[in-house]
């Protein structure tokens, strides 16, 4: 599984979550990080310009984040304690709109699929198939730059409906709630489709190898990564790191890589 | 299916209601326009294709479309439409993954709507215009969901200036033999050797299948047409296009075939830049490869050696009236 950051707004929804994974604080002079065996948790605090900018910042200072999951409490006309992941993200003030692609159902059987409105005040609006927050979509505007809607996921845990309304909302019972959905948390984690995704670490650290030890354009950077994928998809092995260092700089390097490109032998 | 997005204005239709019976377990959500979600930047192809959703929609305007320049069968007048964007298959040179941000299925459920527009166009010519189904999909791969194709017979069997061309990989073809084959109706079959289907062409039916399907639809009267399309270089290519040459005439009735066609490799620069990012690990799309009119394809050379190869071969199997050549998407 590639390193994954939860994101919660408030220490009482992240508490369970740390606990659970057996999360430690990492010190960070503006950022609220924990890291654990899965990756990282946020606390981004109150509201969608927290959660944006905090996200932002994360994926800067943590640049292998390959998932988000954004975990909170959300208010709906379900049972408290229902959980429920958005099947879209709106944001009230903007009408801005995402859809995540979900996991298949029968990877989450239990959870229901909600429309989130990420609000600026509370609301008490309730309906069925909506659940207010205030978070998700700052999050998702943040994480959308740099991530796939099939990496950023909002689970939410009723905590207020039509008969026990915001006032009853407690710590007490935002960390009861995000407990409650850590098993889909869990199976959302097995879930996310990290195995889609081209494995680029061996042509990466050659070209970082490369590119250390010999002077490198970004437009030539760029070329050498492509030029080392194509070459490790015709030979189905990588170019030998001493061979292409022995010729001396970068544009020797592209003609040679090139030149066996043109060569190699398809056949099926 | 496990996720449909239905839009508002044609959840009530008969063929939405059709569907949706179809695929009781599933989730479905409710949107404005299918562009809200297709179109959605931030959305990867590739990890998509792994459990695409569905999603139905209306098509608004442009249903019938002119073909590119040179797409055709002989005809005058073409046009190509699209019921459906996306395909079940997976072929890794397939240009829907670089057009596309996204790999969920749209099915356009105003059927109708395209045939009227069908209908309106065919009217503008006193000469029979042509109709290329398939463009931007499969067009038989859905047809157990759809039947799309169903109802676009029952509108063609009215309309006979209209020809029809059904491009498919699929054998799903029980509804073609469950009716009459009608005149003015092509089915026509993409085709690969064996072992380039088996490594390029993901999910879809075998060579074997594909022929079979063909031979059950000749000998029910339907007409067939051979699309070998996309020809992909390799090094043993003459002996894998001369082994599929063989399959594909020593079970067909080579006479009664309507058209046969070539197709060579291209596909548009941000398609195919799309793609590598896509697929870094595709052989296919790391062999080399020219630019020519901004299009990525073989060198000319490598291209004409491809085509002329195929057309030396097939010389002897049909004749020149059944032979259009570069028949090709996109
Ligand atoms: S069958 Fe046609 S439309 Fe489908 S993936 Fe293959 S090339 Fe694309």
């Amino acid at each position: 599984m590639l390193p994954t950051c939860l994101i919660t707004a408030l220490p009482p929804e992240a508490r369970p979550l740390i606990s659970y994974f057996g999360m430690r604080a990492l010190s960070h002079s503006h950022l609220r990080l924990y890291q654990g065996d899965h990756g990282y948790l946020l606390q981004c605090g109150v509201g969608k310009l927290n959660a944006a900018a905090c996200t932002a910042a994360m994926l800067q200072v943590l640049p292998d984040i390959a998932a988000i999951i954004n975990v909170g409490i959300a208010g709906s006309d379900q049972p408290i304690g229902t959980t429920c992941i958005a099947h879209g993200v709106q944001d009230q003030a903007s009408a801005r709109q995402w859809f995540p692609h979900l996991p298949a159902v029968r990877k989450l059987p239990e959870v229901n699929s909600v429309q989130i409105v990420s609000v600026d005040q509370p609301s008490t609006n309730y309906t069925n198939d909506r659940a207010f927050d205030m978070e998700a979509s700052g999050i998702y505007s943040a994480a959308t730059k740099v991530l796939d809607l099939s990496f950023i996921h909002s689970v939410k845990v009723i905590s207020d409906n039509k008969e026990s309304g915001i006032t009853n909302v407690t710590g007490k019972l935002a960390t009861d709630c995000v407990e409650a959905a850590i098993p889909t948390v869990e199976k959302l984690l097995q879930a996310l489709p990290f195995n889609t995704l081209p494995e680029t670490k061996d042509v990466d650290a050659l070209c970082l190898s490369l590119t250390s030890q010999i002077h490198y354009t970004t437009t030539e950077q760029h070329t050498l990564n492509q030029l080392v994928h194509r070459y490790k998809a015709l030979f189905n092995t990588m170019p030998d790191e001493n061979d292409l260092l022995c010729l001396g700089n970068a544009k020797s390097i592209r003609k040679n890589l090139l030149s066996e490109i043109d060569n190699a032998k398809i056949s099926y | 299916m496990e996720t449909i997005y239905i839009e508002r204005g044609i959840a009530s239709l008969p063929q939405t209601q059709s569907i949706l019976s179809k695929y009781p377990n599933t989730r479905q959500i409710s949107i404005d326009r299918y562009t809200d979600v297709f179109n959605a930047p931030a959305q990867n192809f590739r990890t998509q294709k792994q459990n695409p959703a569905l999603i139905l929609a209306c098509k608004h305007g442009n249903r019938v479309l002119p073909t590119p320049p040179g797409y055709h069968i002989g005809g005058e007048n073409n046009f190509y439409f699209s019921h459906m964007l996306n395909c079940i298959y997976d072929c890794r040179y397939c240009f829907l993954q670089g057009m596309y941000r996204s790999a969920n299925y749209v099915v356009f459920v105003n059927y109708t709507d395209f045939f009227e527009d069908i209908k309106n166009q065919t009217q503008r010519s006193s000469r029979p215009s042509w109709f290329f189904s398939g463009y931007d999909c499969d067009s038989l791969a859905l047809e157990p969901m759809t039947h799309f194709i169903d109802s676009c017979l029952d509108a063609f069997s009215t309309m006979p200036k209209a020809m029809l061309e059904i491009r498919t990989k699929s054998t799903q073809i029980r509804n073609l033999l469950a009716r009459p084959a009608i005149e003015n109706c092509v089915v026509a079959y993409s085709l690969s050797p064996a072992e380039i289907a088996n490594t390029e062409e993901h999910k879809t039916p075998s060579l074997p299948k594909r022929i079979a399907a063909l031979k059950s639809l000749q000998q029910h009267g339907w007409k067939i047409g051979l699309r070998f399309d996309p020809l992909l270089k390799s090094d043993n290519f003459e002996q894998l296009y001369t082994e599929l040459f063989e399959q594909v005439f020593s079970e067909l009735h080579a006479e009664s075939i309507h058209s046969v066609s070539l197709g060579p490799f291209r596909l548009p620069k941000p398609f195919f830049k799309k793609m590598i990012r896509l697929y870094p690990d595709s052989k296919l799309l790391a062999a080399d490869m020219n630019m020519r009119d901004n299009m990525l394809s073989y060198d000319e050379q490598t291209e004409s050696k491809l085509l002329s190869f195929c057309e030396s071969q097939l010389q002897s199997k049909i004749s020149p009236s059944q032979y259009f050549p570069c028949v090709s998407v996109p």
